[in-house]
């Protein structure tokens, strides 16, 4: 049972059997896991917290200071940029907390004090630090600086953020958008012409708010991108002729009526109806047999709209019977058309619906 | 001295609110949220008061029903991001005297300060 020969005491680490000092061998590099494990958890905690505190401190200064600077009329504002900049912009985590602070502030305030904050932000070097982060390599790093450019419009050669209109991330690739958008005198959207990454759905949001809200100058002719490489940007274009009631472009937006791909026919379709285009039911109409389900759909969305119960009969017509949610959207519309027969057309549509059934 | 009340819980706004208000002479004091308001307005007497209409614990126009229900004569003027009509038309149907958007600029919200602690 017990080997009383190997186990004498002392013994010596040669005197034990291999099995053993594998076993100690094992046990000693699971210890040394779990000081180190432990140790670290530790050392990044107490990190965190000087961290935090150096944070926090930064933080509290930066309010002192910023609010002097924008408020107090007695506030030596060079020579206090100057101390400021000496003694709290020495480390990478006093920067980074200074550009967070100055956005926070500027998010919050406008007018003069906003303007203040501009320059106070080109004064304290910050505008450097932020084209090294730009260079980063890290996405957020790249999307943050970009952020801070955009939202203190402030203007760096065009070509440093051209670069990053097609990134693989879309956030960076929105923020570079947002930047042109924001910073623009006239014609916001030249950035399409660099783009040949798709715009996702939340980016033409974005873009379309940015205009609103952002955008000073004249609206930009959408139809200069109507014949884009990128479907999305060409979908994009046709709402915003709609939108900006770009009536002038009607002719242009025909073609699309014919178009093999069912996104920007739709999207045609739907801008010609919002444009009230007078012409729109006779092109599209007479082919309604020949198109997919969503395109009959949008073209009984346009009857609906601009047309009357003649140009509904019409496309009736070419409903098969097989057809059942067209069929439907056709009585309901009809409905709305006869509203004095709206029962009538109820019980129709139930007994045809319960002889085929 | 003119005592305004200001009710925010954005701790940047409230100190730039502070420092503005304090410059242009007036004793300033600070509620972060509207059970903090309440208590404070029922040991004080303000000549004005600057609120946010999303707060904790208590909703900015529960805030504005409760000082025009106890203090008829304080003006009130709303400091708020929204921008929607019928938030700033309830604001106003409730009583109150002005409505600041955010962002807001210190120096119009410092004047029209001004104007309301003049009138009173």
């Amino acid at each position: 049972m017990f080997n009383k020969d190997i186990f004498s005491f002392p013994f010596t680490l040669d005197s034990l059997p291999w099995i053993m000092k594998l076993n100690i061998l094992f046990v000693i590099f699971f210890l040394s896991l779990a000081v180190i494990f432990f140790i670290s958890i530790i050392w990044i905690r107490i990190f965190k917290i000087y961290r935090n505190e150096k944070k926090n401190k930064q933080q509290t200064l930066l309010i002192e200071f910023l609010n002097s600077y924008l408020f107090d009329e007695d506030f030596d504002k060079e020579l206090e940029i100057k101390t400021f900049k000496e003694n709290h912009l020495k480390t990478k985590l006093e920067i980074k907390v200074t550009i967070k602070e100055i956005l926070h502030f500027h998010e919050n305030l406008k007018g003069e004090s906003a303007r203040d904050l501009e320059t106070l932000f080109n004064k304290l070097d910050l505008v450097e630090f932020t084209l090294l982060d730009l260079d980063d390599g890290r996405w957020f790093t790249t999307a943050r600086a970009i952020n801070a450019l955009s939202e203190l419009s402030i203007e760096v050669p065009n070509d440093k953020i051209e670069t990053y209109l097609n990134e693989s991330r879309n956030e960076v690739r929105q923020q570079s958008q947002l930047y042109f958008l924001k910073l623009a005198k006239e014609q916001p959207l030249k950035f399409l012409d660099k783009t040949v990454r798709p715009l996702t759905t939340w980016q033409q949001i974005y873009i379309e708010n940015a205009l609103k809200n952002f955008y000073k100058g004249p609206a930009p002719d959408f139809s200069q991108w109507l014949y884009h490489d990128l479907t999305s940007v060409v979908e994009f274009s046709i709402r915003m002729i709609a939108r900006y009631n770009q009536f002038e472009n009607i002719p242009k937006l025909i073609p699309f009526l014919k178009s093999e791909n069912d996104t920007l026919k739709c999207e045609a379709i739907t801008s010609l109806t919002n444009l009230e285009d007078t012409g729109l039911l006779e092109l599209i109409i007479p082919n309604f047999i020949n198109n997919s389900r969503t395109i009959k759909l949008k073209i009984l969305d346009a009857v609906e709209q601009i047309g009357d119960y003649e140009d509904l009969k019409r496309v009736g017509e070419q409903i098969k019977p097989t057809e059942w949610e067209l069929r439907i959207k056709y009585h309901n519309i009809e409905q709305g058309f006869l509203p004095e027969k709206k029962e009538l057309i109820y019980s129709q549509f139930m007994l045809e619906k319960r002889s085929e059934i | 001295m003119k005592k305004i009340l200001v009710i925010e819980d954005n701790p940047m706004v409230i100190k730039s609110l502070e420092f503005k208000l304090t410059k242009d002479g007036n004793d300033v004091m600070i509620a972060h949220d509207g059970r903090e308001a309440m208590k404070l307005l029922k040991d004080n007497a303000f000549d004005l008061i600057l609120t946010d209409l999303m707060l904790p614990f208590v909703t900015g126009n529960e805030l504005i029903s409760y000082i025009k229900k106890n203090t008829p004569k304080t003006p009130i003027i709303v400091l708020s991001t929204s921008t929607q009509e019928n938030i700033i038309m309830d604001a106003f149907n409730m009583g109150v005297d002005d409505f600041i958007t955010k962002p807001f600029s210190p120096n119009e919200l410092s004047l029209r300060v001004r104007r309301l602690l003049s009138k009173n």
